[in-house]
């Protein structure tokens, strides 16, 4: 369990393309494609990736074990796409990586740096 | 919207993208340039279909801005996960022209620089060839800085050093080249397995 919790505390902090890929997979395994529109979704467009930045960092994630290959299957439109997983190591350090965010976040509040928190967000980003 | 120039625009934006796609490295290429080019396309398509041309034109725009910067970072990366033992031939080429570059600065005549730029190049060429031109631009190109740094800095040579004799050292860059080609030419002659660093090359080459 030690060990476990050092290997996921050894790749925090992450960086932001990271941690919306990771999020971008937690509900199902998606494609490459799929990851951008989700990431469109949940941030009301505020994040749009390159295809470069997109890969380079599933590059990164699979050679880390967060992620991994889910096989290929063809969509809609019978074209073949590459899926990809959370790892339940990917899993434990998004959660890791979300709960040292929110200790952030109330420091900051405790600071009265952020404004009067505005009603939940819900994940398609409006208010 | 008419059908046929935004999808030509399209395609000629693939196109390109895919062509561009050879900036990264090519074990990079081979696992995700399919899937990069989808990505592209796909996202493309949805900047066309919901902002016209100009939207898509924005799109093409930051993703040649993403490939240019990431493509960039991972040759950087694919280099430094190259062995030590594959940088020693760059070492050689430095440490040769450095050589090269002080025997021109200290003879008054041309031979003894050129001999040494000749059996250097060779020698690195028959050491790695695949870069046998690499080594021969480091070495070559030694003679001419040398004697623009002597020329900038006033130093003391024993023959006249001036902006023009500087530029006149730039075509030592040919015997250089040929120097390089001749050893290159000469490992192929060798046997496999006779030296350490061309036999792991060319067991590079094989494996996927």
């Amino acid at each position: 369990m030690g060990e476990d919790a050092g290997a996921v505390e050894r790749l925090l902090p992450l960086t932001p393309a990271v941690f919306h890929i990771l999020l971008a997979l937690v509900d199902e395994d998606r494609h490459g494609y799929g990851i951008v529109k989700e990431l469109a979704r949940i941030t009301g467009g505020a994040v749009q990736m390159g295809p470069g930045t997109l890969y380079g960092t599933i590059k990164r994630l699979l050679a880390e074990g967060l992620i991994v290959e889910a096989g290929e299957q063809p969509d809609e439109a019978a074209e073949r796409r590459r899926y990809y997983r959370l790892t339940a190591l990917g899993q434990r350090v998004a959660g890791a990586e979300a709960t040292r965010l929110a200790r952030l976040v109330r420091l900051a509040e405790a600071k009265r740096m952020l404004p009067p928190a505005p009603q939940a967000l819900t994940p398609g980003g409006t208010g | 919207m008419s059908e046929g120039p935004p999808s030509r625009a399209l395609r000629a934006a693939v196109r390109l993208y895919r062509a561009l796609l050879r900036a990264y490295p090519r074990a990079f290429r081979r696992q995700y340039a399919e899937q990069m080019t989808q990505l592209f396309r796909d996202c493309a398509r949805d900047a066309l279909a919901r902002h016209g041309t100009p939207g898509m034109l924005g799109w093409c725009v930051r993703a040649l801005c993403d490939l240019a910067r990431t493509a960039s970072g991972q040759r950087l990366a694919a280099a430094l996960a190259t062995p030590p033992r594959a940088h020693r031939p760059l070492l050689g080429a430095v440490v040769l022209g450095l050589v090269t570059g002080a025997v021109n600065a200290r003879s008054t005549a041309a031979q003894p620089p050129m001999l040494c730029l000749l059996l250097s190049t060779a020698a690195l060429g028959l050491w790695a060839p695949r870069l046998a031109w690499c080594w021969a631009l480091l070495i070559g190109g030694a003679v001419p800085t040398s004697q623009a740094l002597a020329f900038a800095l006033h130093l003391p040579l024993p023959y006249p050093n001036d902006a023009r004799h500087v530029l006149l050292a730039l075509p030592v860059l040919l015997p250089a080249l040929l120097g390089g080609a001749a050893g290159a030419a000469l490992s192929r002659l060798a046997p496999r397995g006779w030296d350490g660093l061309a036999h792991a090359e060319a067991a590079g080459r094989a494996a996927p």
